[in-house]
């Protein structure tokens, strides 16, 4: 024991003693961890407001006057060139940290063109009108920098696994459908969770399918989002999060706006909002279910399929969305018998009727009319009972 | 000591671990007192020279594994009661025994969990279903089937009241199942690590009265399921 006290002051205490001074960094270490430096990093979020800024400054100081000059006057286009080089510099500075995506491959197109020529004004002309929706640069939004430091935490607890690191739909762990039968044909179909960023979308743009206003209107009401949230997407593998409190959903919605960050910054200060009318109470008269019926196969049958006759819907054959190998993203109508309803409840239907869905060939139907709209929801809804009832043919039953 | 069982087989259990508890008592009581005693009594003054005893070998034998013996099948008999009444039981079987039942799958999630509830029909796959993430509501004195996967890495569901913990693996679907006696809300966990964020992988589990579950399942499935 004698023999061995000297070992352990000489040798191991001190290397005790270097351990703990080493690990103390370890411990002092807290914040989230980022998986994408460039977006996902907490510190930067800070840095990107600040960029962001510049960026805006560049569009409102020195582009849209110039512009604005320019319409008709030869000054104003030597006053350009000037600035060309000028701007062309400052484009590319902020260049990478723009939402991925979204404008990337326009600054490239930009970047590309010789300054001065009639092609970089006009690839300007649209770059503003792209980001402003023509709507003179009106902030409709600005992120909180510690709400969407918030949001940032629960978009990694909550949503990356399937939405993905970049919010580009591209799921961590992929998932195959739970509701689609898993034979040969449609164990193809995955759900593609909703890409945030607009980047598999053929336009680059940011869609929402289920949204309470105009169609044009891009890209979504805050409040739409939250619904869903709220209480999901039942028939695909989105669950309602009812435990969340409102801060959280807000939280939440903040970040997943930051994927897109100039498109819900510069939209719609005051979008027209469709609320739809209360539901009749006579949805499940005869009469009603067999107007439904003959609406139903004239507007809707040639997709979603002659349901009560045992044909399901076709896959849909247009190519709006296309993953990163190329491949196009299908998109399945529904089929109103067996499966459930994304947005079940009446009004939504209504909605999603009267104004489409956006991103999928689902078409808005302004000028049907709300008795038209409510047989069809009539006659869905004589579908669904049929179905559960056992009462119309399906290979799934 | 024990969170508050709220279960139907939580006793079986409890009753495990207390059972466990008291042996390993035992054995711990019994060996530190030879030590203590042997310490004491054989100590260098009233023991100065080394002796050794020998008995008969089978004799020392015999003594350690009878009471070993003993000790395992008392182990062993609480502990595959308990699995034969909570694990081993078909779906089928527990349906035809308690007739009314709620249909719950879960599936563990990167780091959420994702209930999916049956709907109205109490049927799943069909039309009136729909998914709620990180909370469990089920209804009081009802059998509860849980149908338990995972969509990404290996999840461990785990309900400290209901006394059921089991992993929910990806590619497996595993039946568990649990019958709540008490209303309350409680916490659900994940016990398996399975990330960065396996700390916040938590649900709520809410026990209501059959009335309340009712208008629950109402309100959640939606206007145009089937009444
Ligand atoms: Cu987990």
């Amino acid at each position: 024991m004698s023999k061995l006290f000297p070992l352990g002051i000489t040798i191991i205490i001190p290397l005790g003693v270097i351990f703990l001074i080493l690990s103390f960094p370890l411990t002092s270490n807290t914040g989230p961890k980022s998986f994408d430096p460039k977006v996902f990093q907490t510190d930067e979020i800070e840095l990107l407001t600040a960029k962001i800024s510049e960026v805006d400054s560049l569009l409102t100081d020195s582009i849209l006057p110039i512009l604005a000059d320019l319409k008709g006057s030869k000054e104003g286009a030597d006053k350009l060139e000037q600035n060309m080089m000028k701007m062309k510099a400052e484009l590319a500075n902020f260049k990478h940290i723009l939402p991925k995506g979204q404008n990337n491959n326009k600054i490239d197109e930009l970047l590309a063109l010789v300054p001065g020529d009639q092609a970089w004004l006009d690839e300007i002309q649209d770059f503003i009108l792209l980001q402003s929706s023509l709507n003179n640069l009106k902030i409709r939004w600005e992120p909180d920098i510690q709400r969407v430091q918030k949001g940032q935490r629960m978009y990694k607890q909550l949503c990356m696994t399937c939405h993905g690191k970049n919010g580009d739909g591209v799921p961590v762990t992929p998932e195959k459908s739970v509701t689609v039968p898993a034979d040969a044909e449609s164990s193809v179909l995955q759900v593609r969770p909703r890409d945030f960023t607009g980047i598999t979308h053929k336009d680059k743009k940011v869609v929402f399918k289920f949204i309470s206003t105009e169609r044009e209107y891009s890209p979504a009401l805050e409040d739409d989002l939250r619904n869903t949230i709220k209480s999901g997407l039942p028939g695909s593998p989105m669950p309602g999060f009812t435990s969340l409190s409102q801060e959280e959903i807000d939280a939440l919605v903040d970040y997943i706006k930051t994927f897109a960050y100039l498109t819900w910054k510069y939209g719609n200060v005051n979008p027209k909002v469709y609320v739809s009318p209360k539901p009749p109470h006579d949805l499940e008269a005869k009469v009603r279910i067999d107007k439904g019926r003959q609406a139903y196969l004239t507007l809707c049958m040639a997709c979603h399929g002659d349901i009560e006759n045992g044909k399901d819907p076709e896959k849909d054959k247009t190519v709006d969305w296309v993953d990163s190998s190329g491949k196009p993203i299908p998109i399945m109508p529904r089929n109103f018998a067996f499966e459930p309803l994304k947005k079940g409840k009446f009004q939504e239907l209504f909605n999603s009727i009267r104004l489409g869905i956006q991103g999928t060939p689902m078409p808005s139907n302004p000028s049907l009319s709300d008795e038209d709209t409510w047989d069809i929801i009539s006659y869905i809804l004589h579908l669904r009972k049929m179905a559960n009832e056992g009462k119309l043919p399906h290979k799934k039953n | 000591m024990l969170p508050e069982n709220i279960s139907t087989f939580g006793h079986l259990v409890d009753n495990l671990i207390l059972i466990i508890f008291v042996i390993t008592l035992m054995v711990t009581v019994l060996a530190f007192g030879i030590i203590i005693y042997a310490v004491i009594r054989y100590n260098r003054n009233s023991n100065p020279h080394t002796t050794y005893k020998f008995g008969p070998f089978i004799s020392k034998i015999i003594y350690l594994d009878a009471a070993m013996i003993v000790f395992d099948l008392i182990i062993a008999y609480a502990s595959v009661s308990g699995w034969a009444h909570v694990i081993m039981r078909s779906r089928s079987d527990l349906i035809s025994e308690h007739k009314e039942y709620v249909d719950v799958r879960i599936i563990g999630r990167q780091f959420f969990w994702s209930f999916n509830y049956a709907g109205l029909d109490n049927k799943m796959d069909t039309n009136d279903d729909f998914i709620i993430a990180n909370k469990l509501v089920v209804p009081i004195d009802t059998l509860v089937l849980l149908n338990l996967t995972s969509g990404d890495v290996i999840h461990s569901f785990f309900a400290p009241h209901l006394r059921l913990k089991y992993d929910a693996i990806p590619g497996r679907s595993m039946d568990v199942w649990f019958k709540a006696t008490k209303t309350g809300s409680y916490e659900i966990a994940c016990a398996e690590l399975c990330g960065a964020e396996h700390y916040r992988m938590k649900a709520k589990l809410e026990i209501v009265t059959k009335e309340q579950y009712k208008s629950w399942l109402n309100e959640r499935s939606g206007a145009l399921s089937v009444r």
